[in-house]
């Protein structure tokens, strides 16, 4: 917990690196949590363990964070929370589509689909958010070895 | 083919997600807004789950419940780290990274569920290794 109080709140990291070192951590949790998700579809349809697993997430989230939530309110413009609000449900939906495409069709050709959800950001930050990114050819050509790199692990797994 | 489109749609969704992270943690703090995403999402996929699982819902294992627990502290986790990074490297930078998690999937499970390595996820493995360093790199 204090490493994660760390790469959120430390100071003396560059924020770059601590911006990476973030999306490891965050990679470890997801991969971490797709080992467990596999052992609740064993009991629960997807949708069902994915439900219930986020409403516990929410509620902790709001639970530990409850004094900055509260402290906070009201302290950011309207649009942000709009922007939020659609990053969850944008994300849920995601989820919903990945249960039903796993129902449709075999992991070996859902997942390498799926995988490629990081060069679908960086089209569109590419596209939308000029000002604040910097798309170069060394992170197109990471992103695609990245990507590749997925479809082979999922290959390999099947 | 219903199968392909749904996955390109969980591939466009989640391709869509960080977008809306960067232009709302521009104004909020990363705790506050992974919350409030959380609970919008939760609330959308719990609606559904009890439209089409309500029977299931009903008769609930309780088996099931320590394991729903412990993905209820890990996804927060992610959740949380996955913003801070959108934050601070950018979604470029970022969604690369964040994208290896079946990386750390498939070394935990030939760690605790003893599945084989094989050559195409040996070879991933390196893909993906090369790739993130690429990503560091061009900074």
């Amino acid at each position: 917990m204090r490493g994660v109080r760390a790469l959120l709140l430390g100071a003396s990291i560059p924020a770059l690196h601590r911006g990476y070192m973030a999306a490891v951590g965050a990679a470890i949790a997801y991969g971490g949590a797709h080992v467990i998700a596999r052992r609740i579809v064993q009991d629960v349809p997807p949708l069902v363990g994915s439900a219930f697993s986020l409403t516990a997430g929410a509620v902790l989230l709001v639970v530990l964070f409850r004094q900055a939530l509260l402290r906070e309110q009201g302290a950011a413009p309207p649009r942000a929370y709009l922007y939020i609000v659609l990053a969850g449900l944008v994300s849920a939906c995601g989820s919903i589509a990945l249960y039903w495409a796993l129902s449709k069709a075999p992991v070996v050709v859902v997942s390498p689909i799926v995988g490629t959800n990081p060069l679908v950001s960086i089209l569109l930050s590419r596209l939308f958010l000029q000002r604040t990114e910097r798309v170069t050819w060394r992170i197109v050509l990471g992103a695609l070895l990245v990507v590749g790199g997925v479809a082979l692990i999922a290959l390999g797994r099947a | 083919m219903l199968g392909i489109f749904l996955a390109a749609l969980a591939a466009t969704s989640w391709g869509i997600m960080p977008l809306f992270v960067r232009l709302g943690l521009q104004h909020l703090r990363t705790t506050r807004g992974t919350a409030i995403s959380m609970m919008a999402g939760s609330t959308l996929v719990l609606f559904l789950a009890f439209a089409w699982h309500w029977e299931v819902i009903r008769h609930f294992p309780r088996g099931v419940v320590p394991w729903i627990l412990l993905a209820g502290v890990v996804s927060p986790l992610g959740q949380l780290l996955h913003f801070q990074a959108v934050r601070m490297a950018g979604v470029a930078r970022a969604m690369p990274i964040l994208g290896t998690a079946p990386l750390f999937s498939a070394s935990l499970a030939i760690l605790l569920l003893g599945e084989h390595l094989t050559v195409p996820l040996g070879l991933g493995i390196l893909a993906v290794v090369a790739g993130i360093a690429l990503i560091v790199h061009s900074s």
